[in-house]
């Protein structure tokens, strides 16, 4: 706890660095100064609509001023009482028994709604997903997470719109030209606008080509979820119709944390572990025959398990590589739940 | 005016368990008035430090509050033991790092409070480290 009240402190996520009573006590303040002020206004507004001469119930001249500011009266309430009550209800309870709490409300919410019971394995994602597919060689097909669809729609947004603006600054350019009086500025400024709409259409067209040319990535388990020191089957299938220098499939562990800086969620990735299962280069795929191939996924036997929680995340994938002859690699991943040894 | 003190201590183990064994913990509260301790919860958690906001979650919990005891004391030694969970482990990553925990909380007169903990390691889940890209 701080000895000495200080202005500055430090905060980040949950976490501060001042006095959480002197923090409570400020935060209930606001928000009381808020209720008042809105009851204040309230007040004001109802009692000059009260001694308005000749007036009839919620008639003119009750205009659009009067329930404007019914409007922010009301919400000045219901943000100062709600944020009061909450203030109050935090305020004398530590972060352990509120954690408690919602544990034993969401418990709650699960035996009312004939939910499965939470696990034995506290932290390890649920992975009742990404059985539910069987698959044609292996016994479970894996879903795919894919950003590639993200980064097509956004190429295909961004060309979309900065064309868009470039063609209506072409028309203004050329009218102006056609009246005799060239834009000189205007026109320099078009030149730059070309340049990064060209590039927007050439990468709108390569990511279109890749769409094009991959097809869909087949990955198949032996089973589900995976432990460490046990070894499974895995069969990667790729369609399409292209010349890859290499395809390869890799056992990832990523770390994915997310953190608050300012009013911006970011989130961070990490790779913390990598490892080859199969491997192959100058791969020519037909679009009538996929290539095919069979690994044999090891877990290493010393290892952590997979973990989800609120705003951390240590999660497993299996990525599937290519790269192409004439782009950039893409990557495609598959996720796994590896779950800590069984009778241990 | 002193600080309260607060003392831990995991009995007949080291700080390495391992999933499913059995934790047993005693603590005691010292230097504070009988009539100023106001409630003590006792927490066995774990939760996440690195780059990301903290996640928690509470394995064992106990609140003691004075008003509900016959004698209203609860300095005296206290003990408790539960049995681990399998999971999270500890971990020690790059950004991510997951710590395990015997929390003490203490509330005092006057809105104060004051906290003790013991970490300890569950498991033996290697250190990571960043895997260099290649490309």
């Amino acid at each position: 706890m701080a000895r000495w009240f200080r202005v500055w402190q430090k905060k980040r996520g949950g976490r501060r660095t001042g006095s959480r009573l002197a923090g409570s006590v400020g935060e209930a303040t606001f928000f009381g100064l808020l209720l008042l002020l809105g009851a204040i206004v309230q007040v004001y507004v109802f009692v000059s609509y009260a001694q308005a001469p000749s007036v009839m119930f919620l008639e003119p001249p009750v205009g659009f001023q009067f329930w404007l500011m019914v409007l922010i009266s009301t919400s000045f309430l219901l943000i100062g009482g709600g944020g009061l009550v909450f203030a109050a209800l935090q305020t004398g309870t530590s972060t352990e028994r509120r954690a408690v709490l919602t544990k034993r409300a969401a418990d709650l919410e699960l035996g009312n709604e004939d939910l499965p019971p939470p696990d034995d394995n506290p932290g390890v994602p649920d992975h009742a997903h990404l059985t539910d597919s069987p698959g044609v060689k292996l016994r479970y097909r894996l879903p795919v997470i894919s950003n590639q669809v993200f980064t097509f729609l956004a190429a295909a947004t961004f060309c979309l719109v900065y064309n868009a603006i470039l063609v209506v600054l072409l028309v203004v350019l050329i009218r102006a030209w056609l009246v005799g009086n060239p834009q000189i500025l205007l026109a320099a400024l078009a030149l730059c606008f070309m340049a990064i709409g060209s590039w927007s259409i050439a990468f709108f067209l390569k990511q279109l080509r890749m769409r094009g040319g991959i097809g869909p990535t087949t990955v198949e388990i032996s089973d589900h979820p995976l432990h460490p020191g046990d070894s499974y089957d895995v069969y990667l299938s790729q369609s399409g119709r292209l010349h890859l220098q290499r395809l390869e499939m890799l056992l990832v562990c990523e770390e994915e944390a997310t953190f608050r800086q300012g009013t911006d969620v970011r989130t961070d990735r990490r790779v913390v572990f990598q490892q080859s299962v199969c491997a192959c280069g100058d791969c020519q795929i037909l679009r009538d025959q996929p290539y095919e191939d069979r690994g044999r996924l090891q877990i290493p036997s010393r290892t952590m398990h997979s973990f989800q929680g609120q705003h951390n995340v240590i999660q497993w994938k299996l990525v599937v590589r290519g790269q192409g002859v004439t782009w950039r690699t893409f990557e495609r991943g598959f996720p796994i739940v590896i779950s800590p040894p069984v009778g241990k | 005016m002193l600080d309260p003190l607060i003392s831990i201590r995991l009995t007949d183990q080291g700080r390495r368990f391992l999933p499913g064994q059995e934790l047993q913990c005693e603590y005691q509260v010292d230097a504070v008035e009988k009539t100023d301790l106001r409630a003590v919860e006792a927490s066995v958690m774990w939760y996440t430090e690195g780059k990301g906001d903290e996640d928690l979650g509470i394995h064992y919990f106990e609140r003691r509050v004075a008003a509900d005891r016959a004698a209203g004391d609860l300095r005296p030694l206290r003990q408790f033991c539960t049995t681990l969970p399998r999971t999270p482990l500890s971990y020690s990553g790059v950004i991510v790092k997951i710590r395990w925990c015997v929390r003490v909380r203490i509330f005092l007169g006057r809105g104060r409070e004051s906290f003790l903990e013991v970490p300890f390691q569950l498991g033996d889940a290697p250190h990571m480290r960043e895997v260099e890209d290649p490309e």
